[in-house]
C-alpha cells in the first residue's frame, strides 16, 4: 500500500504521447513504466531513477519499443537478472485456448508438434524455430493460439509436410458465419426451429463435420463429398455419432425395465411397468434416450400389438386417454439434437399378423400372459384411439407432426371387417395427410417389412427371421450418388456404368469406414451405452444385422441427359432399371465379400436434391440437366417422376412400381393426386386398389394444409390468406417435404422451415 | 373427340377414385365461367376415341369411375355415348356433368349413367339475367328428367356475390328436387367476364348461412370452398 500511495504522488509529464504497436496514440505513463520495473524485481529507487528518465527522454511520438530499450538498458545497468526478468516480462503474449495468457514459448510448439503429430523432435525444432522467427518479424505485443497455430500450419505447407498440418490444424467457424447463425439460423433441416440449441449445434456440427472430412476421410473420399460426386449423410456425426436409425423392440423393455442412460449409473432404474400409462411413458423415453446415441429415426413397429397385453380389461376412453399421452409427449419432447422434436415413427397393425399369433406375449410385470393371439380386440382398440387421437390434432387443430404414422396393410386387412378402421385411418390421409400406408401383399415381400416416416425400411429377407432381421436394428449408414453428374461426363452407355461403378467403388470405402467407426464406438470407446446395453442375454442394438446402403438422386435428370427423355419413355426407362439393378448386384456381390447387409435406397434427399443441383449448375452450366429455376435448382428425389409430370396417377403408379422391389433399404409413392384436399372413401378405395394391383411397397397421400396462426383456422391447400380473419402474413404451410409432413416457413413469424430447393419444389408440384 | 384433358380426381365422382374427362366446346357465356379456355369449339385438342379408351383402361386398375366434365359434354353426345359403352364393357361406374340445356340428348343416356352433377345456375325465370342465357326451361326439364331415373342427381349452383343474392339461391332450392344440393364458392382468380375479377370470392361462412336456411327445403346440401373442401351441411 505504501508503494502504491508513493507512485501515486509522482509526477508525470502529461503532454507526451507514446505510439503503441497497434497504432494508437496513448498518454505517456510514468506510473506504467514503474510498475514494469518493480514487477521485474528493481528496487523502489531505482523503478523510479528509470522511469524519471524515461519521462523526461520521452518526446511526442515515441514508441513503446524504444522506451522498452531504454527500460532494458538501464535495469541491465542496475542487475542484468532484473534486466533479464523485465524483457521476459514484456515479451511476446499468447493467448491460449485454456484461457490464460502465457509468455511465447518455442518449445511448446516442439513439444506439440510431437505430441499431437508424431513430427521428427528435428523437424519439430526446426519448424517452431522459423515459426520464433515468423513471430518476431509481426512487431506485435500478443497473438492468439490459433494464429501461432496457423503460423506454424504455413510453415508445415511450406516444407511440404501435408499430412502433419492435417493432424495439427485447428477446425472451427469463422465469425462471421456464428454471428449469422444466432441472428438468422439456418435451414438445412426443416425438423430444427431457430434457438440457441440450434445455435450449438450448428457451431459444433460445423467442427466435427470438419473433423470428419480432413481427419476420417481420406482426401479421395472427402474430395468426392465435397464436390458433389456423392454426398455423405450427417458428416457432423460421421466421428461419435455414425449410426443412423433403429426400429425398437418394444418387448424387450417390457421384459426387463429401462434404464435411459444404458447402464442405470446416472439415472434412476425403472422395472418392467405395471400399468398401460408407464409403458406408454417409457416407450416415448425408450426413443429419446436411443437417440442420444444415434443420429437418426427412432420407430417401433408391431407397436399397437406389443402394447395390446397391457389394454386388456381396460376402459376405451382409458386407452384412448394414455394413448393420446403418449402422442403429446413425442410432440412436445424438445429433446433431440439441437431441441428438434425427436423424429419417430410408430407402425401399426390392424390385426395381430399370422406370425405374432404364436408367439409368447409379455404383459404387467413383464409376465407371459399367453401368446398375442389372445389380444386381438386390444390390438384393434389401440389402433383406432391412436388414429383417433391423431384425428383431433393438437389443442390448436394443426396436426401432430410426430410420430410419423404407419399402417401396415395386409391381406386379411382389405376386407370388409375391416372397413370401419381403414375408413378412419383414410379420414387422417384426407384431414392432414400424415398417415402412410406399407404394402404386405406383393411377391416380393416376406412376413414383415418395417418403415420409417423418412422410409429406411427393413425386411425379413436377411437372414429369414423377422426379429433378427427387423427389430433391434436399422440402418447403419447410407450415401447417395449423384446419377445426373455421371451421365454429364459420359459419351456412352458404357463410360456411364463406368462412372457408376467408381461412385459405388467411393461409396463402398465411406460406408465401410463408417462402420468402422460406429463399431469402435460401440466397443472401443464406450460412448453408445443405450446401444451396448444387454437385454436378454444380447446387446440390444444388433450391428451385425444393420444395413449400408447406397442411396442415389435425380435418377430422371441423369435419364434426360442421357437419353434425352426423362423416366416417362418407355426406353429411357430400361435404362434407369439397368442402373438400379447394377447398384442392386453391386449390393449382393458386396454381401458375399464382407458378410455385411448392403441394401439401395431411394434417398430422402431433403438437402441433397438442391446440393446437387446447385453444384452441376455451377461447374456444368446449361449442359446441366435440373428442375427449378435461377432461384432455386433442384434434382427430382431418386427413381421419382418429377412433381410437375403431366402423368396420370396410374401411370405414375405403373412406373414408380418398378423401382420399389429394386429399394429394399427404403423407397416411398407419394400419391398425389394433385388436388388440394381429397375426398376418405376415395382414398381408401385407392388404398386397396395400390395394395392389390401394384408393387408399390410404401406410400403417403400428400396433402397441403394452411394454417392460421392468428385466429388458428386450418385450411385445405396453400392458401395465401386466411379465409376467416384475412390474415395474410402469419398464414403457415404444411406439406410433406420428403419423408415427413412439416412447416413451410411461409409464415412471417416462422422460425426454421424449408430449404430454398423444396420451397421451390411446393410450388411446382401440381395441383389443380 | 375434342377434348381438354383428363385428370385423376378423388373428388369429382364422390367417394370414388375417377378419371375426369374434360370436353372442349361450350354453348353458354358464364361470366364467372372457371374453365373458359374450354368454351371454344375448337378449344382442346382432337383426341381418338381409341386413345381416350386406351388411357382409361390403362387407368382402370386405380379408378372405380369415369367423369365426363367440359365444357359441355353433350355438345359432343355421340362420342359420350361411346365413352359410356366403353365404360360398361370396363365395369366402371359413369358421372356426367352438364349445364343441363339438353334434356333430349341427355335422354337418350340418362339409363347409362350412374350419377349427374347439373348446374343450376340461377332461378329457372333469372337465367336470361344472371347468366345471359334464356335457357332456364330446359335446365327444369333436365332436373326432372334425372331426378324421376335410376341416376344420382346433384345439383349445384356457383355462389357469385355480385351477381345473385340469397334470394336467389332460396328461388332456386325452391324450384328442384334433387338427392343432393352443392353450393360451390365462387373464386375470382380465374374468370371469363373481367368485371369479376372485382367481385370479392364467396366466403365459406356466407355458403354455409345459405345452406343452413335452405335446408329445410332440399334436406341434403354441400358446401364446397378452396379453403375447407367438401362440407356436408
Amino acid at each position: 500500500m505504501k508503494d502504491a500511495r508513493i507512485i501515486a504522488a509522482i509526477p508525470t509529464k502529461a503532454e507526451t504521447c507514446v505510439l503503441k504497436n497497434n497504432g494508437i496514440f496513448e498518454k505517456f505513463s510514468h506510473e506504467k513504466i514503474l510498475k514494469s520495473c518493480l514487477m521485474a524485481g528493481a528496487p523502489l529507487w531505482a523503478a523510479e531513477k528509470i522511469a524519471s528518465h524515461a519521462a523526461r527522454t520521452a518526446y511526442d511520438g515515441v514508441t513503446t519499443k524504444e522506451i522498452k530499450i531504454w527500460v532494458h538498458d538501464s535495469l541491465k545497468q542496475v542487475k542484468p537478472k532484473i534486466a533479464k526478468k523485465y524483457l521476459k516480462n514484456n515479451q511476446l503474449r499468447v493467448r491460449t485456448s485454456r484461457d490464460t495468457i502465457e509468455s511465447f514459448d518455442k518449445s511448446k510448439i516442439e513439444k506439440t508438434l510431437i505430441v499431437e503429430t508424431d513430427a521428427d523432435p528435428v523437424i519439430a525444432d526446426k519448424i517452431a524455430t522459423e515459426v520464433w522467427k515468423e513471430v518476431k518479424k509481426l512487431d506485435v505485443e500478443y497473438l492468439t493460439a490459433p494464429m501461432l497455430r496457423e503460423i506454424v500450419n504455413t510453415k508445415l505447407v511450406e516444407h511440404g509436410l501435408e499430412t502433419l498440418r492435417r493432424r495439427y490444424t485447428r477446425l472451427g467457424i469463422p465469425v462471421y458465419n456464428i454471428t449469422n447463425l444466432i441472428e438468422n439460423g439456418s435451414r438445412d433441416n426443416a425438423n430444427m426451429i431457430h434457438n440457441p440449441e440450434t445455435v450449438h449445434k450448428y457451431v459444433a456440427d460445423e467442427a466435427l463435420k470438419q473433423y470428419a472430412l480432413l481427419h476420417i476421410l481420406p482426401n479421395e473420399l472427402a474430395d468426392a463429398h465435397m464436390s458433389g460426386d456423392l454426398h455423405i449423410h450427417d458428416l457432423e456425426y460421421f466421428a461419435g455419432r455414425p449410426i443412423n436409425c433403429l426400429q425398437h423392440d418394444l418387448r424387450s423393455f417390457i421384459k426387463n425395465g429401462l434404464k435411459v442412460d444404458g447402464t442405470g449409473d446416472h439415472t434412476s432404474v425403472a422395472g418392467p411397468p405395471n400399468h398401460i400409462e408407464t409403458l406408454m411413458n417409457h416407450a416415448g423415453e425408450i426413443m429419446l434416450a436411443a437417440q442420444q446415441n444415434m443420429s437418426g429415426g427412432q420407430s417401433m413397429s408391431l407397436w399397437n400389438v406389443f402394447m395390446a397385453p397391457f389394454a386388456q380389461g381396460l376402459p376405451y376412453e382409458e386407452v384412448k386417454q394414455a394413448v393420446q399421452m403418449f402422442i403429446y409427449n413425442l410432440n412436445m419432447a424438445y429433446a433431440a439434437r439441437g431441441s428438434q422434436v425427436p423424429f419417430t415413427s410408430i407402425s401399426m397393425e390392424f390385426t395381430v399378423p399370422e406370425f405374432l399369433k404364436e408367439e409368447p406375449a409379455y404383459g404387467p410385470k413383464g409376465r407371459l400372459v399367453g401368446t398375442y393371439d389372445d389380444f386381438e380386440e386390444e390390438t384393434r382398440i389401440l389402433q383406432r384411439a391412436f388414429t383417433e387421437v391423431l384425428l383431433d390434432g393438437d389443442s390448436d387443430g394443426k396436426p401432430h407432426l410426430f410420430p410419423n404414422t404407419i399402417y401396415t396393410l395386409r391381406k386379411e386387412v382389405l376386407k370388409d371387417e375391416f372397413a370401419e378402421d381403414l375408413k378412419l385411418v383414410h379420414e387422417l390421409s384426407s384431414k392432414y395427410g400424415t398417415a402412410y400406408f406399407v404394402n404386405m401383399l406383393p411377391d416380393y415381400r416376406g412376413q414383415m417389412a418395417n418403415y420409417m416416416g423418412c422410409r429406411t425400411s427393413l425386411g425379413d429377407n436377411w437372414t429369414g427371421n423377422w426379429d433378427k432381421d427387423c427389430l433391434r436394428t436399422g440402418n447403419l449408414a447410407y450415401i447417395t450418388l449423384n446419377l445426373p453428374r455421371m451421365a454429364y461426363q459420359s459419351r456412352d452407355e458404357e463410360e456411364l456404368f463406368e462412372y457408376l461403378d467408381s461412385y459405388l467403388r467411393l461409396s463402398e470405402e465411406i460406408l465401410m469406414i463408417r462402420r468402422q467407426q460406429s463399431v469402435a464406438c460401440l466397443d472401443d470407446y464406450n460412448m453408445l451405452p443405450f446401444l451396448t446395453q444387454e437385454l436378454d442375454g444380447e446387446r440390444y442394438y444388433r450391428v451385425e444385422n444393420s444395413t449400408m446402403t447406397f442411396g442415389f438422386v435425380g435418377l430422371n435428370e441423369m435419364l434426360r441427359a442421357h437419353c434425352g427423355t426423362g423416366m416417362e419413355d418407355p426406353d429411357s426407362l430400361k435404362l434407369g432399371l439397368k442402373v438400379i439393378d447394377y447398384m442392386n448386384r453391386r449390393a449382393q456381390e458386396l454381401k458375399k465379400e464382407t458378410g455385411l447387409r448392403w441394401t439401395i435406397i431411394q434417398t430422402p434427399a431433403e438437402s441433397t436434391a438442391h446440393r446437387f443441383a446447385m453444384i452441376d449448375r455451377e461447374k456444368y452450366g446449361s449442359a446441366a440437366v435440373t428442375q427449378g429455376d435461377l432461384d432455386a435448382y433442384y434434382y427430382t428425389n431418386s427413381s421419382h417422376l418429377p412433381v410437375d409430370t403431366s402423368l396420370s396417377l396410374a401411370e405414375k403408379i405403373r412406373i414408380e412400381e418398378q423401382f420399389h422391389s429394386r429399394t429394399s433399404g427404403g423407397h416411398i409413392f407419394h400419391a398425389f393426386m394433385g388436388e388440394s384436399h381429397s375426398d376418405p372413401e376415395a382414398l381408401m378405395s385407392l388404398t386397396n386398389k395400390i395394395a392389390r394391383k401394384s408393387n408399390i411397397g410404401f406410400w403417403a397421400y400428400s396433402s397441403a394444409l394452411s394454417f392460421c396462426m392468428k385466429c388458428k383456422t386450418l385450411m385445405k391447400g396453400l392458401q395465401d390468406t386466411c379465409a376467416s380473419c384475412g390474415e395474410q402474413k402469419e398464414v403457415e404451410w404444411y406439406d410433406r417435404i420428403t419423408g415427413y409432413v412439416q412447416q413451410v416457413g411461409r409464415s412471417k413469424s416462422a422460425s426454421g422451415g424449408w430449404n430454398a430447393g423444396k420451397m421451390k419444389e411446393l410450388h411446382d408440384r401440381r395441383r389443380y | 373427340m375434342r377434348i381438354g384433358g383428363h385428370i385423376t380426381s378423388t373428388l369429382e365422382f364422390p367417394g370414388h377414385m375417377s378419371i375426369v374427362i374434360f370436353t372442349a366446346g361450350c354453348n353458354l357465356r358464364c361470366p364467372y365461367c372457371h374453365n373458359p379456355e374450354l368454351i371454344p369449339m375448337d378449344g382442346g385438342e382432337e383426341v381418338p376415341l381409341d386413345k381416350l379408351f386406351t388411357q382409361v383402361e390403362e387407368s382402370s386398375d386405380f379408378i372405380d369411375a369415369v367423369v365426363i366434365s367440359g365444357g359441355e359434354p353433350l355438345l359432343q353426345e355421340k362420342d359420350v355415348k361411346k365413352i359410356l359403352n366403353h365404360c360398361q364393357e370396363l365395369d366402371l361406374k359413369t358421372k356426367l356433368d352438364t349445364n343441363g340445356c339438353y334434356p333430349k340428348k341427355l335422354k337418350q343416356i340418362i339409363d347409362q349413367l350412374d350419377y349427374v352433377a347439373l348446374d343450376v345456375k340461377a332461378p329457372f325465370d333469372k337465367y336470361e339475367e344472371i347468366i345471359g342465357a334464356n335457357v332456364g326451361e330446359l335446365v327444369r326439364e333436365s332436373v326432372d328428367l334425372v331426378y324421376n331415373s335410376d341416376s344420382f342427381l346433384e345439383c349445384r349452383t356457383t355462389y357469385v356475390p355480385s351477381l345473385m343474392n340469397g334470394d336467389d339461391i332460396k328461388g332456386i332450392a325452391q324450384e328442384i328436387s334433387c338427392d343432393i344440393y352443392t353450393l360451390q364458392q365462387f373464386r375470382n382468380q380465374m374468370v371469363l367476364d373481367e368485371k369479376l375479377y372485382q367481385t370479392p370470392n364467396a366466403t365459406r361462412d356466407e355458403l354455409y348461412n345459405f345452406a343452413n336456411k335452405i335446408k329445410p327445403i332440399l334436406g341434403k346440401i354441400k358446401i364446397k370452398t378452396a379453403e375447407f373442401g367438401d362440407e356436408i351441411i
